[in-house]
């Protein structure tokens, strides 16, 4: 009975990827020319960009002090150096709210973004799909757990359950350093952290500057129980066919580090520059 | 790289210099040597935490600085059979406590004995931890745990050799992933997945790894459904009888369960239930607790299913069985129900899509079900095919189901309108709706045509019937009671042409 | 009050829908034995009349007496009460989920609690009675309408009932289908069955009542034997409603 579902369902399947894909070939098989043409003469020099005179930014913005939403406006550190960064470029930045999850491929779908910043860790498995610019603020991993949780050490995390958002490096973490954890992934870090003081996860996982911002301000029945140093870096993402782009924020950045704004952008977001 | 972050680096630089100088000539003198207390090695199987042996994966390697010791160099060596490609890479950090440190450094990966080698401008000191990522490099394809081995040479150009690491479990690869790698490496498929579009969402190496993935999912989304819908059928049911009642009390309460659950969100409703019972102390397990949730919000909508089905059952047949003497309680179970039954089978089944389509809420709060059985997998390889296996899981289920309401409604219409109830049809009407359903789908062709035949006969000598039965409508209804597989596989057609 | 052999006895019936008196101090008393068909328009509250006898309607004021049971003393058990009064419907009301046997084994095995054995037997006996042996395992949509109400009449049958209702069984019928459906209730006369009919079917009235009943505006204008109503009426409204049929 089963099996007999699975064939139908993969020749189902099938024939539905054949009549999109044919759908798809023939359509990008006509923009194609028009689009490798001008990322051809852009490759060297000029970036592209979904919006002209726009830069078009995605991020999840549930992660404060990096991105988050106050009364309905995206802020945050990342959101402040971007807009510097469009400024920088001579353009306007229009900042949208999107899961982390679907960051980089929306990224790598190039029709939507021209790049996203959310406190993305630079990874060579992300940067097969996307290209990074240079990195831009250093953080480490930190394991957040109730306060008077009868986990008291990393080593007892494993066969707990154990939290972390969807997508990031602090899944791949708890999935790859704990063992027989009972792992389940959300979606934003408020219902991961609302899970977590409903005692159904024991642990959760995710960067130390967040999960610092968090437990100074709304969650202060929390605590952070041990720091893992990772020493990664967040780095904003780009289209792979728009490496201009990121040649481009990269020498905005490195003005900002030159005059100043950088530190200024710290002393404001983090209380000091790091 | 980032060197504007790192105005405290130089110091850092000429601190280590300075340091390392007076150092090399103390630290043999020390004891402790450079211990390896991490290695890993990310999953590279689908959807599970499986690291499979002659696959590429992502190799974890760090190690802290002994007291005393100054290294300027580790050459880190996988473990036999371990294969490092020109795809490989290998990322450097080097921390002290929790703050990174960018020191200046050379990696070269080895292919032809699957080692890196590092070396450092300046030696690292003492408590400083190196961490190596080493990308796309497989381990020996075996059962088994392996462990990484390597020396690590001094500021003073002693070599010694490094303790053995952590072991790494690492087992064989399975067939669909076996099937997925084979896939990426046809030409044809490395077209397709030149295209950005097909290759983030119909990749077809991810299509073969996710379906095995992605139907544990649909095997949970199912059992929820599957057990949460006929719990909704008596709450349905007694809520309609509340509602029906004489009784002001039992009314309101009835309206207010079905009034508050109608007008909110299930999306809310879950996040109450999960995120605020474990508050109260009502501790239940997350599946149980799902099944609770969809049951009880499935039984607020069956309620005005089944309450507008009793009601849509003509007063005649109440009086008809008060007039035999029959109570209301049994004119409620063997008249008024029965009929409400066939009745309400088509909105029921939509109700069914509906609550199983929901399931994939639960994704928000955690419940492992098929959404979130793909969205892992998403997440891990930034893809969207999985959602596209997702989404034909869910049609496996809600196109036949469409199907039945559609020639259920058309049946019900036929035999409202006067004209030919099938025969076998009455007969089912106290089983469970679904197994009438499925049983009337699974009514056999011959069988049907007999009865086809007797129906016409009888038709022929009808003389009230509201109107001449028409054949070919018959005919067609007929064929769609057809067997379960002719109705998927049709159902299946459809879903391609849309 | 009421007689011997008295049957049905109704005393000062009223009946009031909101502000519409529908029926007004109506006394008919009914024999056993005795087959009496009401006539009269439509309105003149014949069909309420027939439906207060087995309480399908809440009468308003006066008493009805069954074999010397007042039916409208609010302790009289109204569902035992129904076991011995008969109806059959304008619109037949047969179950449309169950077979013609179904339909009539189903109150006999629920409020009779007969065997399903009994049951059966007495349902296949009682179809035989109204000339339908052959259709036991039809549903009613394959029936037609004429054979519906004889299974309806089976229905009511099988409950052994002392009285039987009929409320224009006749009148959702296709003329041609009538005759099968008045050959039964007429044999069921000759055997002796109580009957209360209300009907339009004159010729019926004529063959088979022992008295006849001419209701208008909720009273009963006239009544006497079918001689008398119809050859002799005493009352303009009886000669104007039969000059209206006939």
């Amino acid at each position: 009975m089963l099996k007999g579902k699975f064939s139908k369902a993969a020749v189902f399947g099938l024939a539905c990827i054949a009549v999109v894909g044919m759908l798809a070939l023939s359509a990008c098989g006509g923009s194609s020319q028009s689009s490798s043409a001008s990322s051809s003469s852009a490759a060297s020099d000029e970036y592209t960009l979904v919006t002209p005179g726009t830069l078009t930014v995605a991020t999840s913005p549930d992660y404060a002090p990096m991105e988050y939403q106050e009364n309905g406006e995206i802020k945050g550190y990342d959101i402040a150096l971007i807009k510097e960064v469009a400024k920088h470029l001579g353009l306007n930045a229009d900042v949208q709210n999107q899961a982390f999850d679907s960051l980089v491929t929306q990224v790598a779908g190039g029709k939507t973004f021209d790049c996203a910043i959310s406190a993305i860790t630079i990874d060579d498995e992300r940067a097969e799909q996307v290209a990074f610019t240079d990195a831009y603020y250093d953080s480490n991993l930190a394991i957040v757990v109730l306060k008077g949780s009868d986990v008291t050490s990393r080593d007892a995390l494993n066969g707990q359950a154990i939290g972390a958002q969807s997508g990031s490096s602090g899944e791949a973490w708890a999935k790859e350093n704990l063992k027989d954890i009972a792992y389940t992934p959300f979606q934003e870090t408020p219902d991961m952290l609302a899970a977590l003081r409903t005692g159904k996860i024991k642990a959760v996982i995710y960067d130390e500057p967040a999960a610092a911002y968090s437990i100074a301000h709304e969650y202060d029945d929390c605590d952070i129980l041990e720091v893992i140093p990772t020493g990664e870096q967040y780095g904003i993402i780009v289209n792979t066919d728009n490496v201009a782009l990121a040649e481009a924020i990269n020498n905005a950045l490195a003005e900002m580090q030159a005059d100043g704004t950088i530190a200024r952008l710290q002393q404001e977001w983090f209380g000091a520059a790091k | 790289m980032a060197a504007y972050l790192k105005p405290v680096l130089k110091h850092g630089l000429v601190t280590a210099l300075a340091l390392s100088l007076v150092l090399t000539f103390i630290s043999p003198l020390l004891a402790g040597a450079m211990s390896v207390d991490v290695t890993t090695a990310k999953s590279n199987e689908t959807g599970t935490g499986s690291v499979l042996g002659g696959e590429p994966t992502r190799v974890t390697w760090e190690a802290l600085v002994g007291d005393g010791e100054q290294v300027s160099a580790v050459r880190v060596e996988l473990p036999e059979g371990s294969s490092i490609t020109d795809d490989s890479s290998v990322k450097v950090t080097v921390l002290e406590g929790t703050t990174r440190l960018s020191p200046e450094n050379t990696a070269v990966m080895n292919k032809g004995d699957a080692s890196v080698d590092v070396s450092f401008a300046a030696p690292l000191q003492p408590g400083q931890r190196l961490r190596l990522e080493m990308y796309k490099v497989s381990l020996p394809n075996v059962n088994g745990e392996v462990t990484l081995s390597g020396t690590y040479t001094l500021a003073n150009g002693q070599v010694l050799d490094l303790a053995p690491s952590p072991a790494i479990e690492v087992t064989h690869a399975s067939t669909a992933e076996k099937i997925s790698n084979w896939l990426g490496e046809q030409p044809a498929v490395q077209a397709w997945n030149s295209v950005t579009f097909l290759r983030l969402f119909f990749q077809p190496e991810l299509i073969v790894s996710s379906i095995p993935i992605v139907a544990v999912g649909w095997l949970i989304s199912l059992g929820l459904v599957l057990v949460g819908f006929p719990l909704a059928i008596p709450i349905g049911l007694i809520a309609a009888f509340m509602k029906i009642a004489r009784a002001r009390i039992l009314h309101v309460l009835a309206a207010i369960y079905t009034g508050v659950v109608r007008g909110t969100p299930l999306f809310l409703q879950i996040y109450i239930a999960f995120f605020g019972l474990p508050l109260l102390g009502i501790d239940i397990n997350q599946y149980v607790l799902a099944i609770i949730v969809l049951a009880v919000n499935s039984g607020a909508y069956l309620c005005e299913i089944f309450r507008a089905g009793i009601q849509s059952v003509p007063n005649g047949q109440f009086e008809a069985a008060r007039s035999l003497g029959m109570t209301g309680p049994q004119t409620m179970f063997y008249v008024i129900i029965p009929q409400t039954i066939r009745r309400v089978i088509p909105t029921m089944t939509s109700e069914f899509i509906l609550l199983y389509k929901d399931t994939s809420l639960l994704a928000a709060v955690g419940v492992m079900e098929l959404m979130l059985y793909s969205r892992s997998i998403v997440s891990l390889t930034g893809n969207m095919t999985p959602y596209i296996v997702a989404a034909c899981f869910y049609l496996i289920v809600t196109l036949p189901l469409i199907r039945v309401v559609g020639n259920l409604e058309k049946r019900l219409a036929l035999a409202d309108s006067g004209g030919s109830a099938p025969k076998k049809k009455g007969r089912k009407n106290r089983r469970g709706a679904f197994a009438q359903m499925r049983e009337e789908i699974a009514v056999n062709t011959e069988q049907a045509a007999e009865e086809l035949q007797e129906q016409v006969r009888i038709e022929a000598h009808v003389d009230d019937a509201s109107g001449p039965l028409d054949m070919d409508e018959a005919l067609d209804e007929l064929q769609d009671g057809a067997a379960v597989d002719a109705q998927i596989a049709d159902a299946d057609e459809r879903g391609a042409q849309r | 009050m009421s007689e011997h052999g008295s049957m049905i006895s109704i005393q000062h019936l009223s009946k009031c829908f909101g502000d519409n008196e529908v029926l007004k101090d109506v006394n008919i008393e009914v024999a056993k034995g005795e087959v009496v068909v009401v006539l009269g328009p439509s309105g003149s509250g014949k069909s309420t009349m027939l439906r207060c006898i087995n309480l399908l309607e809440k009468p308003t004021g006066g008493h009805i007496f069954i074999e010397d049971k007042e039916i409208t003393d609010p302790k009289t058990d109204v569902n035992k009460l129904r076991e011995h009064v008969g109806m059959v419907f304008q619109q037949f009301n047969l179950f449309p989920q169950l077979t013609a046997l179904k339909n009539v084994m189903l109150a006999q095995r629920k409020v009779l609690k007969r065997s399903k054995e009994e049951a059966e037997r007495i349902a296949r006996f009682e179809l035989d009675r109204v000339g339908l042996g052959d259709r036991a395992d039809y549903f009613p949509a394959q029936l037609s309408g004429g054979q519906q109400q004889r299974v309806a009449i089976a229905r009511a049958l099988a409950m052994e009932p002392h009285v039987m209702l009929f409320d224009e069984a006749t009148s959702a019928l296709d003329p041609e289908l009538v005759r099968g459906v008045l050959d039964v209730m007429h044999s069921l006369a000759e055997e002796g069955m109580t009957m209360v009919v209300v009907t339009h079917e004159m010729q019926f009235a004529k063959d088979v009542a022992d008295r006849v009943i001419f209701m208008e505006g909720g009273v009963v204008v006239e009544e006497g034997t079918p001689d008398e109503v119809f050859n002799h009426p005493k009352h303009e409204r009886t000669k104007n409603f039969l000059g209206h049929i006939q």
